[in-house]
């Protein structure tokens, strides 16, 4: 390998991290035996949510159906000049290594804090291959169309800093810590092969905080998410997952990740009933405005005694709403709140993950919807945009992307 | 321990000049918050209407003209005109500058109309309202006996708008605390002046 690497040998630091391993799990079997496993009085695992795994190997690569856990890092990589087809398939032998053992949690090869491994915490990697991955690659014939940037809209203000990749890295767990260790795990090894472009960190609502299966708020105050298709749903299958026979696209998807910053200081100044009306739904329960629960379907031809509807046409809800399964997206989105300013001025907003087999026929039409006439584009501005393709799941054994490469 | 102005070193002299000016500041600042015209940051209002409100008319409209205070968002600006049967009738508003028109069909049928309107002042905000008229042309058909007819108490929404030329809350505030400022600033260096060394 390059000679970067730390002067210890790979055998070394494998014993030594299998003995740290081991002796951490004995310990922490022997205080938990003795202390009757309660959290917070022995140093050994967490007999709870710590220890929890979702499966790395599949038909499909975790990460996109899993219940989306607290905390989650967006790592793009730029490939570095002359990066062939062979030097992919050595890089993603490698990552794909490290995350199903570290999703397993069990340390890396030569994972040089073997203790931070430990608790996988739901831990998922998901890979993605930007437009640029396919032309290293020499497979830009297989790349699906609309994985390319996308069209611009009236309402960009995209930074370059938060834009464009060739590799995607998806991190998500129900723990700061784990993501980090996978993160800072995962760079160091792809940094023979490829540049960190940028990372975009972001948090929900912690495990354990409220129900999994609920609509959680966003910084706005508002519930975000409710007309997601629901995992392991027909409706789901449909919306996500690519069903053609090419071994590189069956059991595949794809992904727009938006930086969509949020005006607070200006959402400040609206009304509570304002605000539901630019939204289209009620703050507290997430009902449209004609209804009075979350799921209602909403009745955009309902109308006021003095004629006006009740939902305005230029609620997000109205210009968001998609009817067929096959036009929905899956947002699986995150929140970002960085410092704010001197004067306390927010700098916070949306990590919008967005999946779907198609982007042409299901994303791009609700984004020009938007684009056109939103109200709420008036406290939200995208920073930034990124496609990826999202990679068929690995068996056993296997790496993410062999089948594209081979 | 302070002394008369006149008596004061120069810089003394500058501090007491530099007060007077900013006493003018704020008076002249407080003037501008009750002169009628529209700040930039007010909430859009309907300045006009024709037909007018509560009016009623022995002829036919052509179409209903309104006229707010600051320029329209054509992307979002609705109106529209519900007749004595509920129905909407009209045509979608066309929007040029600050007026919105709705041009109306030929058959009209007499009775109360409702007249709303849902616009986007410029800072986002979303403004609407409503108000009636009455169609009641000699000889042309009666209202549909079946509906009631609307009434023209002011509706729930209204209380989002500034239907009339007047003065937001916000602005009412803001002129009570400008005067409050004022007048303290000036009995301050009232005070000042009058005390002797």
């Amino acid at each position: 390998m390059s000679a970067d690497r730390p002067a210890v040998s790979r055998r070394r630091l494998l014993t030594g991290g299998a003995l740290v391993a081991g002796g951490a799990l004995a310990a922490g079997s022997a205080v938990a035996a003795a202390t009757g496993g309660r959290p917070g009085t022995g140093t050994g695992p967490v007999a709870h949510y710590g220890t929890d795994v979702e499966p790395f190997h599949g038909e499909r690569q975790a990460g996109v159906a899993t219940i989306a856990q607290a905390y989650a890092s967006f790592v793009a990589f730029t490939l570095r000049p002359g990066t062939d087809r062979e030097t992919l398939a050595r890089m993603l032998r490698l990552l794909s290594d490290d995350a199903a053992r570290l999703t397993r949690g069990e340390p890396a090869l030569a994972d040089t804090e073997a203790e931070l491994a430990l608790l996988p915490a739901r831990l998922t990697v998901t890979f993605g291959f930007g437009p640029g991955f396919y032309t290293a690659a020499g497979r830009d014939d297989r790349r699906p169309e609309s994985v390319a940037p996308l069209p611009a809209f009236a309402i960009d203000r995209l930074e370059p800093a938060w834009s464009g990749g060739d590799l995607l890295l998806q991190i998500c767990a129900d723990d700061a810590m784990t993501v980090a260790h996978a993160q800072r795990v995962l760079v160091k090894d792809a940094r023979p092969f490829a540049t960190v472009r940028w990372v975009q960190q972001g948090f929900r609502r912690g495990r354990g905080i409220t129900d999994p299966t609920q609509t959680q708020h966003n910084l706005f105050g508002q519930l975000d998410g409710t007309a997601n298709p629901a995992a392991g749903t027909p409706a789901f299958d449909t919306a996500v997952w690519r069903t053609e026979p090419e071994p590189w696209l069956y059991g595949s998807t794809t992904l727009v990740l938006r930086r969509i910053r949020m005006d607070l200081e200006g959402w400040d100044l609206l009304g509570r009933t304002e605000r539901e009306l630019v939204v289209g739904r009620r703050l507290d329960t997430g009902a449209p405005l004609t209804g009075t629960s979350e799921h209602d379907e909403p009745d955009f031809a309902a109308r006021h005694a003095n004629g006006l509807t009740v939902i305005p046409d230029f609620a997000h809800l109205t210009r968001a709403r998609v009817g067929e399964d096959n036009q929905k997206i899956l947002r699986r989105t995150y929140n970002y709140d960085a410092a704010p300013a001197a004067d306390g001025t927010a700098d916070s907003g949306l990590i919008f993950a967005s999946y779907q087999a198609d982007i042409a026929r299901q994303f791009l039409p609700i984004q020009q919807r938007l684009a056109e006439a939103d109200l709420l584009n008036e406290w939200t501005v995208p920073i930034g945009s990124a496609v990826f393709a999202i990679a068929p799941g690995c068996r056993t054994g296997d790496w993410i992307g062999r089948q594209l490469l081979e | 321990m302070t002394v008369a102005p006149s008596s004061l070193p120069a810089s003394g002299r500058a501090v007491a000049g530099r007060a007077a000016r900013l006493v003018a500041a704020a008076l002249a600042a407080a003037l501008l918050l009750v002169a009628p015209a529209a700040p930039a940051w007010a909430h859009n209002s309907l300045k006009s209407a024709t037909p007018a409100a509560d009016t009623t008319l022995t002829g036919a409209p052509q179409e209903v003209v309104l006229e707010f205070m600051s320029s329209l968002n054509p992307q979002y600006t609705t109106v529209t005109v519900t007749g004595p049967d509920q129905q909407q009738v009209g045509a979608a508003p066309e929007v040029s500058g600050a007026r919105a028109t709705v041009a109306l069909g030929d058959t009209l049928a007499n009775g109360a109309y409702t007249v709303a309107y849902r616009v986007v002042s410029s800072d986002g905000h979303p403004v609407q309202g409503s108000y009636a008229f009455t169609l009641a042309v000699p000889g042309a058909a009666a209202p549909p006996a079946t509906s009631a007819q609307p009434t023209t108490a002011p509706t729930p929404e209204a209380e989002l708008t500034a239907d009339s030329t007047g003065v937001s809350g916000v602005t009412i505030a803001a002129i009570v605390i400008a005067l409050l400022l004022l007048a303290s600033a000036i009995v301050f260096f009232w005070l000042r002046s009058r005390r002797t060394p």
